[in-house]
């Protein structure tokens, strides 16, 4: 093993298995676990890429949440997507040259840089990986459009509800989620940032989440008291997210 | 940056800004105020026919430095 990070926590590895809609063989598993991996860590707020930028290396998250955006040119900011552990947000910039999003560090970060022509390598020579690879970023278009729905469809409280919803599953997909209860580090701000609504409704919207009795957020902590009535309330229906349990037809 | 409270009722759940929000200056604090103002008129739909909601935004000191109000009346006509 090459890499610091053991192939079967390996952040790639783990993030195909989730993804791909067939089991790795060993050899793919090897070509994934030994892709290499420059380990870098940000702060919270502080930019991993930028719009414009011309990437020549994808990152993987190892830990942490990072949050791809983009601004007005008055500096309004709307989150598009937040993105978890084993997720690797800027895959796309390995086909569009030119970034037109931002990705910045929502808490402490840590992520794993990977150069392009790696990729490309380990794609000629695996071309199922290449597939499953193309599957993470029609995934990523697939939240993007619930993502569209969500904020110009649903009301602030079905629409909050939805995202936790969405975090929570996320989550859970990479085992970060303790009895439906996880870290969720986000301001008001950053919460009407992704729900394109003031800071001040959102903190109406979080009371009277709160006092029906579904979630808490204190702390930095969600927990979610009652999941089944968040997911109605929500509207929520996770076949989006194409996880592999529910796309495989095996 | 100055920190301003935003205090809020929609006739159903008043809430009063213990957090606080920075923001650059008064004329910052004047934009949220109305665009809160305007979202809590409409989300969620009022069920009846009449809704007034308020915003007012204290300073740091506990002044109140802004208020608006909306009201939202709906009538059938037939």
């Amino acid at each position: 093993m090459s890499a610091a990070i053991q192939a079967d926590t390996h952040p790639f590895v783990r993030k195909i298995e989730t993804v791909a809609l067939f089991d790795l063989s060993l050899a793919e598993r090897e070509a994934l676990s030994t892709l290499p991996v420059q380990v870098t860590r940000f702060d919270a707020h502080q930019d991993v890429v930028k719009e414009f930028d011309r990437p020549t290396r994808c990152f993987a998250v190892l830990s942490g949440l990072a949050a791809t955006y983009k601004t007005t040119p008055e500096g309004r900011r709307q989150v598009m997507a937040y993105h978890v552990p084993g997720d690797v947000p800027d895959f796309q910039s390995l086909h569009l040259e030119v970034l037109d999003f931002s990705i910045s560090a929502v808490t402490d970060l840590s992520i794993g840089f990977v150069p392009h022509g790696a990729l490309r390598t380990m794609f000629e020579d695996h071309p199922r990986l290449a597939g499953a690879f193309w599957r993470t970023t029609l995934i990523e278009g697939s939240l993007a459009r619930e993502w569209a729905l969500n904020n110009s469809r649903r009301e602030a409280y079905p629409r909050m509800a939805h995202l936790f919803c969405e975090l929570m599953v996320r989550l859970d997909a990479v085992g970060l989620v303790q009895e439906d209860s996880f870290a969720l580090p986000l301001t008001q701000y950053e919460l009407g940032d992704a729900l394109g609504i003031t800071s001040v409704h959102v903190n109406r919207v979080l009371k009277e989440l709160r006092d029906s009795g579904l979630i808490t957020l204190s702390g930095g902590r969600l927990t979610v008291h009652d999941v089944a009535a968040l997911r109605t309330v929500a509207e929520f229906d996770p076949t989006y997210l194409h996880l592999r349990r529910n796309d495989s037809r095996r | 940056m100055p920190l301003f409270f935003f205090d809020t009722d929609d006739g159903r759940l008043p809430l009063r800004d213990e957090e606080g929000c920075e923001l650059p200056d008064l004329q910052a604090s004047r934009r949220i105020a109305l665009e809160a103002l305007t979202e809590m008129a409409a989300d969620p739909l009022p069920e009846a026919e009449g809704r007034r909601c308020t915003v007012a935004v204290r300073d740091s000191a506990g002044r109140t430095i802004y208020r608006a109000r909306v009201e939202l009346t709906g009538e059938w006509l037939t």
